[in-house]
């Protein structure tokens, strides 16, 4: 048990500290690489949350195909490394240190209002603790069950949905050479 | 409420819609096979292809819009939750999707114009029109929270691209990647808002949620639930343009077609606002955090108000000057909900100023969609000068809009914007009040600066002849739009009425 | 009572507007005409006059013996508690407004149908002028203050619409648009006023509004003044008082006419009237009285003094429009409401008749307005001549014409009323000599002497036509004895009674009674004396300065210390420009505009380059800083809603 709570946090600092990266890189393949990093990083909190088929999924769809895809357009576009952070620099000096102040304020919020109720956290959650969550849990058994019944509908809407964003996508690439056929 | 899992009646306009998507799909990519089948090539140019699309969507929508109607009064006798907690449906619901479909079908109307002058290739727009406005649709009803994020999607999905669609100009891509991103960073805040939310009530349907929150001081799931809902609101405050989440939109409506804007500026707007009173007009339950969320809302209505209005004075751009009339009615709506204790009245206050903005703003635009032609974008004050007289007719629609928008009698505007007053005076929010009033004042100037330019300027240039491609559509959304804004702001009882049976779904 | 033929006194009007009004889209659309100006003269004129034939039949048949007729066509908003149906309501009050405004609306009318002979948008021009009317009439009967409101925005709209009405012209079209936004400063106060009573009253009918003040006020005195103060910017809006008058005398840009119908005798009324119509709010107001009495006082002496030095016929005029109104709030605060509807009415008669006959002189000097350039003009138009002299004696206050019944009453109220002020009656006899004064210098300079302007003008100088002097002999001839119905019981030692206080009295003092003072009939008839010698005083001077114009005017642009001030308003509207209108301007462009509207950069994206380097352009545009900036912005609104958040735990 103490071996999971020490992951859990081990992990989100990990998946902290790739976004970090992503966001301050140099050069974009590096930035890629950080958002890898957080995604693995995310797969393991879910694993620990016994969300088995939820930290597979993410294994496979965003760290396996979504990245292969971000970096296959980094490498096309080839964006020169040194106008990459110029341009926020400025932002980041300026409204940075607010936001780091905000950011220390509500840490520390936090911290006084969860030392005030040190069980609060599982309290709270009607999914309990990750600890005493049945064997079946997270499976893919239950997984697609719920998928299927409960939640058919919105299923069936993100069908709908990524079906929109098919021809969203189409409608804009086509635009060009269709143009050009008529002028 | 009795829960039933299915009854495709409740569900007709939303089944008729996905029917007409699929026609629309089916006839685009297949009418090159069946002209290649019979041995001949699709030879048409686009304008006829384009012509052809227009007729099939807006006769299309028209049809998807009766039967919203005939359903809509079948089954308003009762209220249903359908799909495991995934829709409302019955009651009054059928009133805001007439609404948005009579947005929907004002601007295919005036797109029919806008895709020949513009050249945009139609089948491709008006499908991606259908899904957005399905969004829309299924938003409103939405029951869980999934389905609203979902529905925020469909919604916002189609448009990125829309905005994109303007071929001929370089920004159209460049407001669309934009949008694009911030959308992107907006849902993340709904997303994050959502999952805070589950966390601490352990359900996703939006009336559990609000019955379960509890909030006291230092209390670490109230906390949470707290930062939960300011999140939701974030990512709402992001579509209805709310300042200081706002930036997209003098961009993107200045780069996006006319049509779309409009569409952008009114469904979108109506569709999101229909969800945050879902979620925060009931704020009785939250105990001592209503005063939390009435300061949120009144804060951030107020600077949206002050904001929009006073950019828009300086602005050039009459699209661009209307992007910032739309984040200060944003913000006019959103005041309604400042007081703390909410009534009815206040969902129906917004829910009118909402559905006679849609009205108002159509006009507008489609005034400038009527101006607009092959090689004369009517877009900035400079192209307005004078144009009385050349289209009277025009410019007097364009004069009532303006009239309505600024909240003049006897325009519906002015109804709308006394609800608002009504609802903050009655939660004795006085101060509020008066600034909101001062600054519905400023906005006058910039109003009336559009009937000035129209009526008593010289053109700058020789105004060419309006194109006559395609007017009736234009003509007929122009007239519809107008009649609703002037017989609705004289009459305004049966609005109220409608307004008051969707209120009693959302409340 | 419910009575229908108000409807159609109301909607007459309207009717003749829609009608004039599509005609002429359609004329300016078709390029062809389907009536011209003389059928829609007809037609405009026709809608309003018989408009007042049901209004007379109305008054003194229907609602003899009654308090009141009114007319309910339909609930306009119901909203939780409020209420509001569309109410015409005729009381006594309204009454007089209403004959009024459809009487003189109907002569001047007349009146345009000679004047407008020639402009190419006359339809446009008599579809305005019904719109008008209309709008008058929703101000005068609506018996709810958003109807009253609708009406009010209305008469502004018209008002704005026929002051640009020759809008090739760019002075024109921006004296247009001044009046909207000054009258919009007005329009805020009276909305802050209907806001406040709503909030505290819970009714929004005037009628339920007067009734609350006067039988349990629970509202405090503190926020009962506020309302009161508040509706007053309105009526200051409307009735350009200080500090809102700019407007009016820009307002002369438009065709005369109109400054007759809308900038003398009717809309600049409204103000007066609204705070007649509100007495019972007003009577619990004193500080709020106290105010209306100042503004008045203090307006009417100022303006007074500016017309002092002005050449423009129509300015004179104007200002001297502004004067009396001053004179009207002066009653309205003493408490004598009874007395500012009275001298609504008589001004109404006499300033309608000055600038009908300014309109007949412009019209004979070919468009010149400048009395420096005029001269003699009595032996040419002779019709006119006397018609102005009669008017210029009604407004001076000579005994037996109207103005001086008025004007008497006004001044012995405020003297006597316990509202009233012996400082702001010195004020209001100062002002009553300056009008003497300025109005005969404008008779003497435009009609007597010799004729000042070119051969050319000189040549064409004729009397104008019967369509413009018959409207000019029935307003003089009102201005002659319309005082007469008024006539204090003081002067007619109780023989005549005073039909019009008889008339209006019941409905102005249903909610209060305002306390005269006792004084002795000495002072009253030494002070009624008194006006009469400040007439005569003023006459004198002017006759003695203007009569024989031996030298010529001297130049404006050379004027030193008093008059140059004068000459130049004060220089009024060039410290609202510098230090209210830059500001806001500046405020605007620079703090709102640079911070946060970047506008887009257009740029790489253009059509030669390939699919891919396009997407590559629009990618690059990331690095413009904006969609950062944006995304700040959002994390910074975020982070200050999170903080409310945090500080409740």
């Amino acid at each position: 048990m103490d071996f999971n709570i020490l992951m859990y946090f081990v992990f989100g600092m990990v998946a902290i500290a790739g976004g970090l990266v992503l966001l301050f890189a140099k050069h974009p393949i590096k930035g890629a690489m950080g958002l890898l990093v957080s995604m693995l990083a995310l797969a393991g909190l879910y694993a620990i949350l016994q969300a088995h088929s939820i930290a597979v999924f993410q294994v496979i769809i965003y760290a396996g195909a979504i990245m292969v895809l971000i970096i296959y357009f980094l490498m096309l576009l080839d964006i020169k490394s040194e106008d990459y952070l110029k341009s926020y620099a400025k932002l980041v000096w300026t409204g940075g240190p607010i936001l780091l102040l905000l950011a220390i304020f509500f840490i520390y919020k936090l911290y006084t209002v969860f030392k005030g109720q040190p069980g609060a956290l599982s309290d709270m959650s009607t999914v309990v603790d990750p600890m005493t969550v049945p064997e079946s849990f997270g499976g893919i058994k239950e997984f697609s069950t719920a998928l299927l019944t409960k939640y058919m509908f919105a299923f069936e809407f993100v069908s709908t949905l990524l079906f929109a964003a098919i021809v969203a996508v189409i409608s804009i690439v086509q635009l060009d050479w269709r143009g050009r056929k008529n002028d | 409420m009795n829960e039933i899992s299915f009854n495709p009646t409740f569900l007709m306009g939303e089944i008729s819609l996905i029917a007409l998507i699929v026609i629309l799909t089916l006839v685009e990519a297949f009418q090159r096979p069946i002209f290649a089948f019979f041995g001949t090539t699709d030879t048409r140019e686009l304008d006829a292809r384009n012509r052809q699309a227009s007729r099939l969507a807006s006769i299309g929508l028209m049809f998807v819009a009766v039967n919203y109607y005939i359903f809509g009064r079948a089954t308003a006798g009762e209220e249903i939750i359908l799909l495991h907690n995934s829709l409302k449906a019955g009651g009054g619901m059928y009133i805001g999707k007439l609404a948005l479909m009579g947005a929907g079908i004002l601007t295919v109307l005036m797109s029919s114009r806008y895709t020949l002058s513009q050249q945009i290739p139609a089948m491709d727009y008006y499908l991606l029109l259908c899904f957005s406005l399905l969004g829309a649709l299924t938003l409103i009803a939405a029951e869980n929270f999934l389905m609203i994020f979902l529905s925020l999607e469909m919604m916002s999905i189609p448009i990125y691209a829309l905005v994109g669609l303007k071929r001929l100009s370089p920004r159209s891509g460049e407001s669309a990647i934009k949008y694009l991103l911030l959308g992107g960073f907006s849902s993340g805040f709904l997303l994050l808002g959502i999952s805070f939310l589950y966390g601490t009530t352990g359900s996703l349907v939006v009336s559990d949620v609000i019955g379960r929150l509890t909030f006291s001081t230092m209390d670490a799931a109230s906390f949470l639930s707290g930062l939960g809902l300011i999140f939701v609101f974030i990512g709402l405050a992001f579509k209805v343009s709310m300042v200081p989440f706002h930036a997209w939109t003098p961009d993107v409506y200045e780069g996006a077609g006319t049509p779309i804007t409009a569409f952008m500026s009114v469904a979108v707007k109506l569709a999101a606002f229909a969800v945050i009173l879902k979620i925060f007009a009931g704020m009785d339950s939250f105990g001592e955090f209503d005063s939390v969320i009435g300061v949120i809302f009144m804060f951030f209505s107020l600077i949206t108000v002050i904001y929009g209005n006073s950019v828009a004075l300086v602005q050039k751009n009459v699209k661009r000057m209307l992007a910032y009339s739309s984040i200060a009615h944003a913000g006019y709506m959103g005041l309604a909900l400042a007081p703390m204790a909410h009534k009815i009245q206040t969902v129906q206050a917004v829910l009118f100023y909402g559905i006679g903005y849609i009205a108002m703003n159509m006009l507008a635009f489609g005034v400038l969609v009527y101006l607009t032609h092959k090689d004369h974008y009517c877009e900035t004050l400079d192209d307005l000068k004078g144009i009385a007289r050349k289209a009277p007719g025009a410019a007097a629609m364009m004069t009532i809009a303006m009239f309505s928008l600024a909240g003049l009698p006897p325009a519906v505007g002015f109804v709308g914007k006394v609800q608002i007053f009504i609802q903050l005076l009655e939660g004795k929010m006085y101060v509020t009040a008066v600034i909101a009033l001062l600054f519905s004042l400023v906005a006058l100037y910039f109003y009336i600066n559009v009937i000035v330019v129209m009526y008593m300027r010289e053109p700058e240039k020789e105004i060419k002849e309006i194109g006559k491609q395609s007017l009736l559509p234009v003509w007929l959304s122009l007239a519809l739009s107008v009649l609703v804004v002037i017989l609705l702001g004289l009459i305004p009882s049966p609005l109220l009425q409608w307004s008051l049976k969707w209120a009693e779904v959302l409340f | 009572m419910e009575n229908s033929l108000i409807l159609f006194i109301v909607l007459l009007p309207l009717v003749g507007a829609i009608l004039n009004g599509t005609v002429a889209a359609t004329n300016a659309f078709r390029k062809k005409e389907i009536w011209g100006e003389k059928i829609a003269g007809i037609i405009a004129f026709t809608a309003v006059g018989i408009s007042f034939l049901l209004s007379l039949y109305a008054v003194f048949v229907k609602m003899s013996g009654l308090e009141y007729i009114s007319c309910t066509p339909y609930e306009w908003i119901s909203i939780g508690e409020l209420k509001v149906s569309v109410t015409f309501l005729i009381d006594h009050l309204s009454a007089v407004m209403l004959l009024v405004v459809t009487g003189v609306s109907s002569v001047i009318h007349f009146y345009s149908i000679g004047y407008i002979h020639g402009d190419e948008s006359s339809v446009r021009y008599f579809s305005y002028l019904n719109l008008f009317v209309f709008a008058m009439l929703l101000l005068i009967l609506g018996d709810s203050m958003p109807v009253m409101f609708v009406g009010w925005e209305g008469v502004g709209l018209c008002s704005y619409l026929l002051i640009g009405f020759w809008y090739k012209d760019d002075e024109k079209a921006a004296a247009g648009k001044k009046a909207f936004i000054v009258n919009r400063i007005g329009d805020f106060g009276f909305l802050l006023g209907m806001f406040l009573i709503f909030a505290n009253v819970g009714t929004l009918t005037i009628s339920g509004v007067n009734e609350f003040f006067h039988a349990n006020n629970s509202m405090t005195f503190f926020w009962t003044n506020v309302a009161g103060i508040c509706l007053f910017i309105g009526a200051t809006g409307k009735s350009a008082q200080i500090p809102l008058y700019v407007w009016l005398p820009d307002a002369m840009a438009g065709p005369t006419p109109v400054s007759a119908l809308i900038h003398a005798a009717t809309m600049v009324t409204a103000g007066v009237y609204m705070v007649a119509r509100f007495h019972g709010l007003f009577l619990a107001a004193p500080i709020a009285m106290n105010v209306v009495l100042w503004v008045g006082a203090i307006t009417a002496l100022f303006s007074a003094s500016i017309a002092l030095y002005q050449n423009d016929i129509k300015k004179v005029l104007a200002y001297s429009t502004v004067s009396q109104l001053g004179f009207m709030f002066m009653a309205a605060g003493a408490g004598a409401f009874v007395i500012a509807i009275f001298h609504l009415m008589t001004h109404a008669f006499f300033k309608a008749c000055l600038f009908l006959g300014s309109g007949s002189v412009i019209h004979a000097m070919g468009g010149e307005q400048d009395i420096r350039y005029m001269g003699g003009l009595k032996q040419f138009m002779p019709a006119t001549f006397i018609t102005f002299l009669l008017a210029t004696i009604a407004i001076a206050g000579f005994p037996p014409l109207a103005g001086f019944f008025s004007k008497d009453e006004i001044l012995w109220n405020v003297f006597a009323s316990e509202h009233g002020s012996k400082i702001v009656w010195f004020i209001g006899a100062v002002a009553a000599l300056f009008t003497a004064f300025y109005m005969f210098r404008l008779v003497y300079l435009t009609f007597y002497g010799n004729f000042r302007g070119t051969r050319e003008q000189e040549h064409h100088l004729h009397e104008s036509p019967k369509t413009m002097t018959v409207p000019l002999m029935i307003l003089a001839a009102l201005s002659v004895v319309g005082g007469w119905i008024g006539i204090p019981k003081l002067l007619s030692f109780g023989a005549i009674p005073n039909f019009f206080h008889d008339f209006v009295g019941p409905a102005v003092e249903k909610f209060g009674h305002v306390h005269i003072a006792h004084y002795s009939h000495a002072v009253e008839y030494s002070l009624m004396a008194l006006s009469v010698a400040i007439a005569f005083a003023g006459w004198y001077i002017a006759r003695s300065m203007f009569r024989d114009l031996k030298h010529k005017l001297p130049d404006p642009d050379k004027y030193t210390g008093l008059p140059r001030l004068l000459w130049n308003k004060y220089f009024i509207d060039e410290i609202y420009i510098k230090y209210i209108v830059d500001p806001i301007k500046s405020l605007s462009t620079n703090v709102f505009l640079n911070i946060s509207d970047k506008k887009l950069i257009d740029g790489a994206a253009n059509g030669s380059a390939s699919g891919w380097n396009k997407v590559a352009g629009i990618f690059s545009k990331f690095q413009t800083g904006n969609i950062q900036a944006y995304g700040f912005y959002m994390i910074f609104g975020a982070a200050i809603a999170v903080l409310f958040v945090l500080f409740v735990f």
